[in-house]
């Protein structure tokens, strides 16, 4: 049976349990936001199986946590859990890479040091079939995303390309909306200094 | 100008980002689905409110039988013993010995003044007549 499936037969068996009305709500409200959720953590993570991962733990958090919670307050509290995610996956990162590198660095299969260059990992986190469908613009767009600091960058992701207003921007980044307001500021100056008139 | 050109920025920051929505792979999308899915059967029902269990109000006035006997035992059972240094009632003298003021070196002396009395009584008359006189 396909995922969809499952998700219709869950909802089917909730009709007795008269929690239909959140079931069907949550259900529209994570169909809305996943696809921008995964694009969201994949910029913040640039790999694609982590970014699946970040956004598979939030939305198990938000049904399990606040699924009974007024559907307005989801939208802040979903993109809180994911940002809390993408945090924790760049700090675990740092620290393996911390030891790798105190270890003497990565090795292959064979033992043999791993090439540098060839073992960079794409900054968008693309491989090469997703990077020929990718629009040139959104590719720079990423880049020009990965290289700002990171409160910098949820503020330009959550604010610009989610859409959400200042006020749920600064409930999901856990800060006053006047910090929303000057990491966005920043962020839009530094990306338009990356990506140029032209871009 | 500064503004417009800053406006159409971010018009266009979000326009390629949707647009990118829809060039998302196949596997990426069955995994989303799969993900929600999970999640949507992992929402915990709301308990209903509970009803007192039918065993409840039987056992419940059981156990507060048992508690009153048993604390009307206790009761009855201190009340009835005695006083354990008071309970004899051969002691009754020495307690009025203790509680009393009288010197106790008279009561530690009392083999003494018992055998002056017996001397006194069994002394002759003229003895006690001259010893008063004298």
């Amino acid at each position: 049976m396909s995922a969809l499936g499952d998700c219709e037969e869950t909802v089917c068996r909730w009709f007795d349990g008269g929690v239909l009305d959140t079931a069907a709500h949550l259900n529209a409200f994570l169909a809305s936001v996943e696809r921008r959720a995964f694009r969201i953590a994949q910029i913040g993570l640039r790999n694609p199986d982590d970014a699946l991962d970040a956004v598979q733990d939030a939305m198990l958090q938000l049904a399990k946590r606040y699924a009974q919670r007024p559907q307005e307050e989801w939208p802040p509290l979903f993109y809180r859990i994911l940002q809390s995610r993408i945090v924790d996956c760049q700090r675990r990162r740092a620290v393996r890479n911390r030891i790798m590198s105190f270890f003497g660095g990565q090795r292959d299969a064979e033992g043999d040091p791993l090439d540098p260059i060839e073992a960079a990992a794409d900054l968008a986190g693309r491989d090469p079939s997703e990077q020929v469908a990718q629009s040139a613009a959104m590719q720079a767009l990423e880049i020009a995303l990965a290289a700002l600091p990171g409160r910098q960058r949820e503020a330009f992701v959550l604010r610009i390309l989610e859409g959400l207003d200042v006020a749920d921007t600064a409930k999901s980044m856990g800060c006053s909306e006047g910090s929303v307001k000057t990491h966005l500021s920043r962020a839009v100056h530094s990306l338009r200094e990356t990506l140029g008139e032209h871009w | 100008m500064n503004q417009n050109s800053e406006a159409a920025f971010l018009r266009k920051a979000h326009t390629v980002f949707v647009e990118s929505l829809d060039r998302l792979d196949a596997r990426v999308l069955a995994r989303l689905r799969g993900d929600r899915a999970r999640a949507l059967a992992s929402v915990t029902r709301p308990q209903p409110a509970r009803r007192p269990r039918s065993w409840a109000l039987p056992t419940g006035a059981m156990a507060i039988v048992v508690v009153a006997i048993a604390c009307g035992f206790l009761w009855w059972n201190q009340n009835s013993q005695p006083a354990a240094p008071f309970a004899a009632g051969n002691n009754n003298e020495d307690m009025a010995i203790v509680l009393g003021n009288d010197n106790l070196d008279m009561y530690a002396d009392m083999d003494f003044y018992r055998w002056l009395q017996a001397q006194q009584q069994n002394a002759p008359q003229g003895d006690s007549g001259g010893s008063s006189s004298g």
